[in-house]
């Protein structure tokens, strides 16, 4: 079963640049029971001044196509470590969107040509720690010309909970599934990130499969 | 006169690199005003009548009515689903700003999410700076290889193989599917078929840049699409 579901509402900022979107998505989401809309902006530099202020949010639903790119903005989400998860939203399914999402770290990416209770679904995914991507983004990881960086010793435990992580389960799951606490998890998941060199879950799960440690799961 | 001249200069402009890429220039702005318009107008929409929906449901609204509405979300939908193909297919790559590799892996991940299949993808000694237009030729080939391996070989896999070899740069696209007897690549009649397109498309590409086309194939024997342009 999927965790319970969080004592307060999902917080989201929304980033797009066209307001009838945002409008609607707004709309939408208001009016499910564990999330609500907290702020909306029209582009990359908007966001990152809203996220500046320390506001708590859980989840930035971001466009890609936007003045001051979505991926511009990631970007710099992740170089200023805020502590918020990134779904980007695109009208684009091409592989160039899905490669760009996995490099720059997102939590998820959602499609704007598929239904939006698939994109209020996946909010909701990330929110709880999961990575949401297509199935072929994993055989992309497994086939990207990077070589790991050989030689980081992980212990046989970090490997277990990476095999988690990479079947994109959130940290209280993983927790369950091996017995042992989330705490545990938390500093399990900070070795691995520092041996790695990495510094969010995506990047970790990108090295496992480029490993061939996941090369089993299709 | 200054008219002549002009004409003149226009067609000493008109490279084969340059044909490309206004081509590509040209789907890329058709691409991006069916993203910013159409898309967002019915992804829009389409959350507004899920709310609305969501709400009748509640309500407990007449089934006729509600009904209605799923067929018309049923409706925009499908609308977005085939957009999403159009915009897959058409949407050029950054070509400019992204290595050739990059975006032939960008290519194989999209084939394999839309038609399911596997690719086995193999990269090497491909230089980091390719010009514009061999980038632009070696994607469109590709495309028209994976597609047509999908839509007629009858196989779930296919391999891709690029390379780079004395300033050349190498694509192979090999199924071993259910083969065909390939039309002779220089009989235009041939060539022109209607079925032949998509042939006809790779090798013109690889000829304009003074590359060089070959396609083997036989039934039950599979398919193998070679394509060399030169690097420089």
């Amino acid at each position: 079963m999927n965790s319970p579901i969080p004592p307060q509402r999902i917080r989201i900022v929304l980033a797009d640049d066209h307001a009838l979107v945002t409008e609607g998505l707004r709309s939408l989401i208001d009016r499910q029971p564990d999330m609500q809309v907290v702020h909306a902006v029209n582009n990359g530099d908007e966001l990152l001044a809203f996220l500046a202020q320390g506001i708590p949010i859980d989840v930035a639903v971001v466009d890609v196509q936007m003045p001051v790119s979505g991926l511009d903005a990631l970007a710099e989400i992740r170089r200023r470590d805020y502590p918020v998860r990134v779904l980007l939203l695109t009208a684009f399914a091409d592989g160039e969107s899905i490669q760009a999402a996995l490099q720059y770290g997102a939590e998820g990416f959602a499609l704007k040509t598929e239904s939006p209770t698939q994109t209020i679904e996946a909010i909701r995914q990330v929110a709880h720690g999961r990575l949401v991507f297509p199935r072929t983004a994993q055989r992309w990881m497994s086939i990207y010309r990077k070589p790991a960086p050989p030689g980081p010793e992980l212990s046989q435990r970090e490997l277990e909970v990476l095999a988690k992580l990479a079947r994109g389960l959130p940290n209280a799951e993983i927790a369950a599934e091996l017995v042992i606490s989330e705490n545990t998890i938390r500093f399990h998941l900070k070795n691995i990130y520092e041996k790695l060199n990495v510094t969010n879950r995506t990047e970790a799960v990108a090295w496992y499969f480029r490993s061939g440690q996941g090369a089993d799961r299709s | 006169m200054n008219q002549r001249q002009a004409t003149v200069a226009d067609s000493s402009e008109l490279t084969p690199s340059r044909i490309l890429s206004v081509a590509e220039d040209e789907l890329s702005r058709i691409v991006l005003d069916i993203h910013d318009g159409p898309v967002q107008y019915l992804f829009t929409a389409l959350t507004v009548l899920t709310g609305v929906q969501n709400e009748l449901t509640a309500e407990k609204s007449s089934p006729e009515v509600l009904a209605q509405l799923a067929q018309v979300g049923t409706l925009l939908e499908s609308s977005l689903y085939e957009i999403r193909f159009f915009l897959g297919a058409f949407r050029p790559p950054e070509f400019r700003r992204r290595s050739l590799v990059s975006i032939v892996e960008g290519l194989v991940i999209q084939h394999e999410d839309w038609a399911r299949t596997t690719v086995n993808l193999a990269t090497h000694d491909v230089p980091a700076e390719v010009p514009l237009a061999v980038k632009m030729a070696i994607y469109r080939v590709l495309q028209e290889a994976l597609s047509n391996a999908y839509r007629y070989a009858g196989v779930d896999q296919q391999s891709v193989h690029l390379w780079g070899d004395a300033g050349w740069i190498h694509l192979e696209v090999v199924d071993e599917g259910r083969g065909f007897v390939p039309p002779d690549l220089n009989a235009p009649d041939e060539m022109d078929r209607v079925d032949h397109i998509g042939l006809r498309g790779m090798h013109d590409r690889a000829r304009l840049l003074g590359g060089q086309f070959s396609l083997e194939s036989s039934p039950g024997q599979g398919t193998r699409i070679h394509v060399a342009v030169p690097a420089l």
